[in-house]
């Protein structure tokens, strides 16, 4: 019975609470509603209200709970209910979450989980992409897992990681994808890519759902005559420089593809190291504006 | 360091009656949540832990340049 993606993130949050007491959750709509998206639903009566907390509308209230609650031991997995809502809590994540194990020698473990992504028609507060933002942040750790396997793998791993993880879930991937998943418990490695798909033509170094876009463009490829390798990030700080380095040694040509805007984007990041290294790169990416809200606006960008 | 002088002085003193962590003093009291023996003793506690941090920190050698990025991640560990 395949397992979607947003049904093995859910199954990995609830394993992590059955096995640690210290885990628990916290954001908007969580309990009672189940979450926005049903990640956390049936969480309150199994749980109770103590380890899934509702919150107000304050994305910097929820985070900064959380970071209290962090560094006195507990281990809270905060959602915010759409990554777009991410930048009112912004610098308790990058002055705060992000900085307490270097200034003070305090742990901040939590789990920060955010909704991220486009193709859904949500509009301009909906839609974003914002890896970026805290790609830039020595202290914390970002996450993007394009499969069902490496959603339930990477979350179990970021609630047991003792750093601060942001971790975002392509909304477009929720429901959409689905395999079959392992029964016990296994995680997935934070910080390192994997190939997705092997080729000696071409390296696509990408993550999120346009994971799912580069395996159409390598499986049209592959009726040219063209065999493209596809490297999907999964974690994208700390960066799998290795990996993807070996894979654009054995090509020679790569190509960074990812949904969020250009300008700034990590794929600029990425690029900049292939060129350090190894002297070949393009990048791929998607809208250089934000989109309006019609529908024919964001069919086009 | 900017002075605040240019604070009106009527203003500190309306605001110094305000002072919420005076206000938290009288209402413990007041509530038996403390003696003034407990937050006397605590507020001894406090300045003598800060005058010691303040002296071994004066007292402690400039960090070694190598240790620039130590402590920006927890240390590795099995999962």
């Amino acid at each position: 019975m395949p397992t979607t993606y947003v049904e093995a993130i859910r199954e990995g949050i609830w394993e992590e609470m059955e096995r640690d007491p210290d885990v628990f959750v916290i954001g908007e709509d969580i309990g009672v509603y189940g979450g926005a998206f049903k990640v956390t639903q049936g969480m309150l009566e199994h749980f109770g209200e103590k380890r899934v907390v509702d919150t107000p509308i304050s994305e910097s209230a929820i985070v900064g709970a959380a970071i209290g609650a962090g560094l006195m031991g507990l281990r809270p997995v905060a959602e915010m209910q759409f990554a777009d809502f991410i930048s009112c809590a912004f610098d308790q994540i990058v002055n705060f979450a992000a900085k307490c194990r270097y200034r003070w020698g305090a742990a901040v473990p939590i789990v920060v989980r955010a909704p991220s992504g486009g193709g859904i028609r949500g509009g301009p507060f909906h839609s974003q992409n914002p890896e970026a933002w805290f790609f830039h942040v020595p202290g914390l750790k970002v996450i993007e897992p394009a499969t069902a396997y490496d959603a339930k793998g990477l979350i179990k791993a970021a609630i047991r990681d003792d750093d601060p993880v942001i971790f975002f879930e392509h909304k477009l991937l929720y429901r959409r994808i689905k395999e079959d998943l392992p029964a016990g418990d296994y995680t997935v490695p934070i910080g390192k890519a994997k190939v997705f798909r092997e080729g000696r033509d071409l390296s696509i170094i990408t993550y999120g759902a346009m994971v799912w876009t580069a395996l159409e463009a390598a499986e049209k490829l592959s009726q040219e005559g063209v065999a493209a390798e596809i490297i999907d990030l999964r974690t994208l700080l700390p960066l799998d420089e290795e990996t993807i380095l070996e894979s654009v040694k054995k090509t020679s040509k790569a190509l960074v593809l990812h949904e969020d805007t250009l300008t700034g984007g990590i794929g600029g990041e990425i690029a900049a190291r292939i060129m350090e290294s190894l002297r070949v790169a393009g990048r791929a990416c998607g809208s250089r504006r934000c989109a309006g809200h019609a529908d024919s606006l964001q069919s086009a960008a | 360091m900017i002075p605040a002088d240019y604070v009106p002085k009527h203003l500190w003193k309306e605001w110094e009656a305000k002072d919420p962590i005076v206000r938290l003093e009288h209402r413990m009291l007041a509530e038996g949540w403390a003696t003034r023996q407990d937050l006397d003793a605590a507020r001894a506690r406090i300045l003598r832990e800060v005058d010691e941090a303040v002296a071994w920190a004066e007292s402690s050698p400039y960090p070694d340049p190598a240790t620039l990025l130590d402590n920006v991640y927890a240390p590795p560990k099995e999962l």
